[in-house]
């Protein structure tokens, strides 16, 4: 192996890890928006919604800077799923993220996770679950990590040419139209140049443009509303108050007070998996169906990164239905006063049901 | 009704709702109205006739164990054809469907009431619209709610209900 594939294999490595970072955000950040009651929390509904819209974007982007240095992302395996609760083992610190209902406990635990580099905010109580898997990032922050990778491509760069670092075939770039949705914008990746927006906008949306500001950027990259960053998303909802403009990351918000009942949230069980639930009952029965759902789901979402990008609109459409199914399993009682919830959890391909309608759809030629 | 009869009564009424509407029961859980459905039906008729029905369904189940087709065929027989119970099944696979629960007939308020204040036809709730077993059977979603994604409608609809 030459030096550039030995440097290019350790990129693409630690890409991989961000987009498993990216994804491992997802399932709890939805357990704590879908156990949000409807017709309450609507502030909190829609800052938890505008974070998962924009962690989709974020692992998009990066699959599409791996694409575009010659790797390909690997979605459909059953290392790319954390087993929840699942501990983030950043550099200095740690802490335990599970799929929890909405409570001031879950929200904590989402600033650590998007704690911006510079931010010197005491951090808040953990939620401990024991002896967990974890997931380890080698960067004290999640910009930092993507600061790292950054700095990596540019050595790459330097030391072997732009054209060898961005060899990756073209095609399989997702192009900002077959996504939507959320703050910011597909980024198609190409040079050195187009990387780095593209994981400026992964970093600004997550923990705002710079140490000052909490602000995500998009007004400036994209010409959009500007939103806060992800932290501070999540910060309004622990503060029950808006930011508004002039407020700055080390002051609470000073904007409008934001409706918050902390005592209202659907009770779902904490972590909940299928083998949680007794075989043939309707908590396993439904838990069964998302989990087969989210897998052929993750079949999808690699197929889209690995040579069809068009397989998105059918990927998207599947999200929908997890939703939905998610809330059919917020319907069953399992007990002590509790309901059951997504388990996230990855099927092999081989133990999967088909989903239907069958993908991709048969269009006559003439048409 | 108090609480804990409701619970129990629930049960009942979940499984022969599924029985009725061909939907199984995680699936009629899932909707979270089961419960609501239950209170529907007895307030607008009156709960000794719904734990009525729920008895005979339970019996009939017990006469034929292990036996899908021999239920089929006694609920056939003995609800479906009976002037008294077929109005009223049919009123709850219609509740379940469409979430809308319609006033009993004249001649059936007539015989089994003879007076139901509360019977009224009614949207149960903007939940019971979105929930309704239609949408699922015919692969499509209540307008308005449960939004599938944009050209969702480029594709054609599931060929079967789930299950």
């Amino acid at each position: 192996m030459s030096d550039l594939e030995k440097h290019k294999k350790h990129l693409h490595h630690m890409l991989q890890k961000a987009i498993e970072l990216e994804h491992s955000t997802i399932p709890p950040y939805l357990a704590a928006m879908f156990t949000i009651d409807e017709n309450t929390n609507y502030g909190a509904y829609y800052a938890i919604r505008s974070v998962v819209m924009e962690e989709m974007l974020h692992m998009t982007l990066a699959c599409n800077v791996m694409n575009a240095t010659g790797g390909s992302p690997a979605i459909d395996q059953p290392k790319f799923v954390p087993e929840y609760p699942v501990e983030l083992d950043f550099a200095g610190r740690d802490f335990d993220v599970g799929l929890v209902k909405f409570s001031k406990a879950a929200i904590e635990t989402f600033l650590k996770i998007e704690k911006p580099e510079d931010l010197k905010i005491p951090p808040g109580p953990d939620e401990i679950f024991g002896m967990i898997p974890e997931l380890h990032i080698p960067a004290m922050t999640i910009g930092e990590f993507y600061q790292m990778v950054i700095c990596y491509m540019e050595q790459i760069c330097r030391e072997f040419g732009e054209e060898a670092l961005f060899n990756g075939d073209p095609s399989l770039q997702l192009q900002p139209e077959q996504f939507y949705g959320g703050g910011g914008e597909v980024t198609v990746v190409k040079c050195m140049e187009t990387a780095k927006k593209a994981i400026h906008t992964i970093t600004d949306q997550g923990e705002g443009t710079s140490a000052d500001s909490i602000w995500d950027g998009d007004a400036v990259n994209f010409d959009q509303e500007p939103e806060v960053a992800h932290y501070f998303m999540f910060n309004q909802i622990r503060e029950e108050r808006y930011y508004k403009k002039g407020d700055t990351p080390q002051k609470p918000p000073s904007g409008k007070k934001m409706k918050v009942n902390w005592k209202i949230a659907v009770n779902m069980i904490d972590n909940p998996k299928a083998t949680h639930f007794p075989e043939g009952s309707e908590a396993r029965q439904k838990a069964d169906d998302f989990n087969n759902m989210y897998s052929n789901f993750l079949h999808l979402l690699h197929e889209t990164f690995n040579g069809s990008p068009a397989t998105m609109q059918q990927s998207v459409l599947i999200m929908y239905k997890l939703k939905y199914l998610a809330l059919e399993l917020l319907n069953i009682p399992v007990g002590d006063g509790k309901v059951a919830g997504p388990p996230f959890e990855f099927v092999p391909a081989a133990l999967r049901t088909p989903i239907t309608p069958v993908f991709p759809p048969k269009r006559s030629e003439e048409c | 009704m108090s609480n804990s009869s409701i619970n129990e009564l629930g049960i009942g009424f979940k499984a022969m709702s599924a029985a009725f509407t061909g939907f199984n029961e995680s699936t009629l859980q899932g909707t979270g109205l089961n419960d609501v459905y239950l209170q529907t039906v007895c307030n607008a008729l009156n709960q000794t006739l719904v734990e009525e029905l729920i008895a005979l369904y339970a019996t009939l189940v017990l006469e034929n164990p292990d036996n899908p087709k021999g239920l089929k065929h006694a609920m056939r027989h003995q609800i479906f054809a009976s002037p008294k119970w077929a109005p009223l099944a049919q009123n709850i696979i219609q509740l379940w469907y469409t979430g809308t629960w319609n006033q009993m007939s004249f001649d059936w308020t007539q015989a089994y009431g003879p007076f139901f204040p509360n019977d009224n036809t009614a949207i149960v709730s903007s939940d019971s619209y979105k929930q309704g077993l239609i949408w699922k059977a015919v692969g499509a979603h209540p307008m308005g709610a449960k939004q599938e994604g944009f050209a969702s409608w480029a594709f054609p609809p599931p060929s079967a209900p789930e299950n």
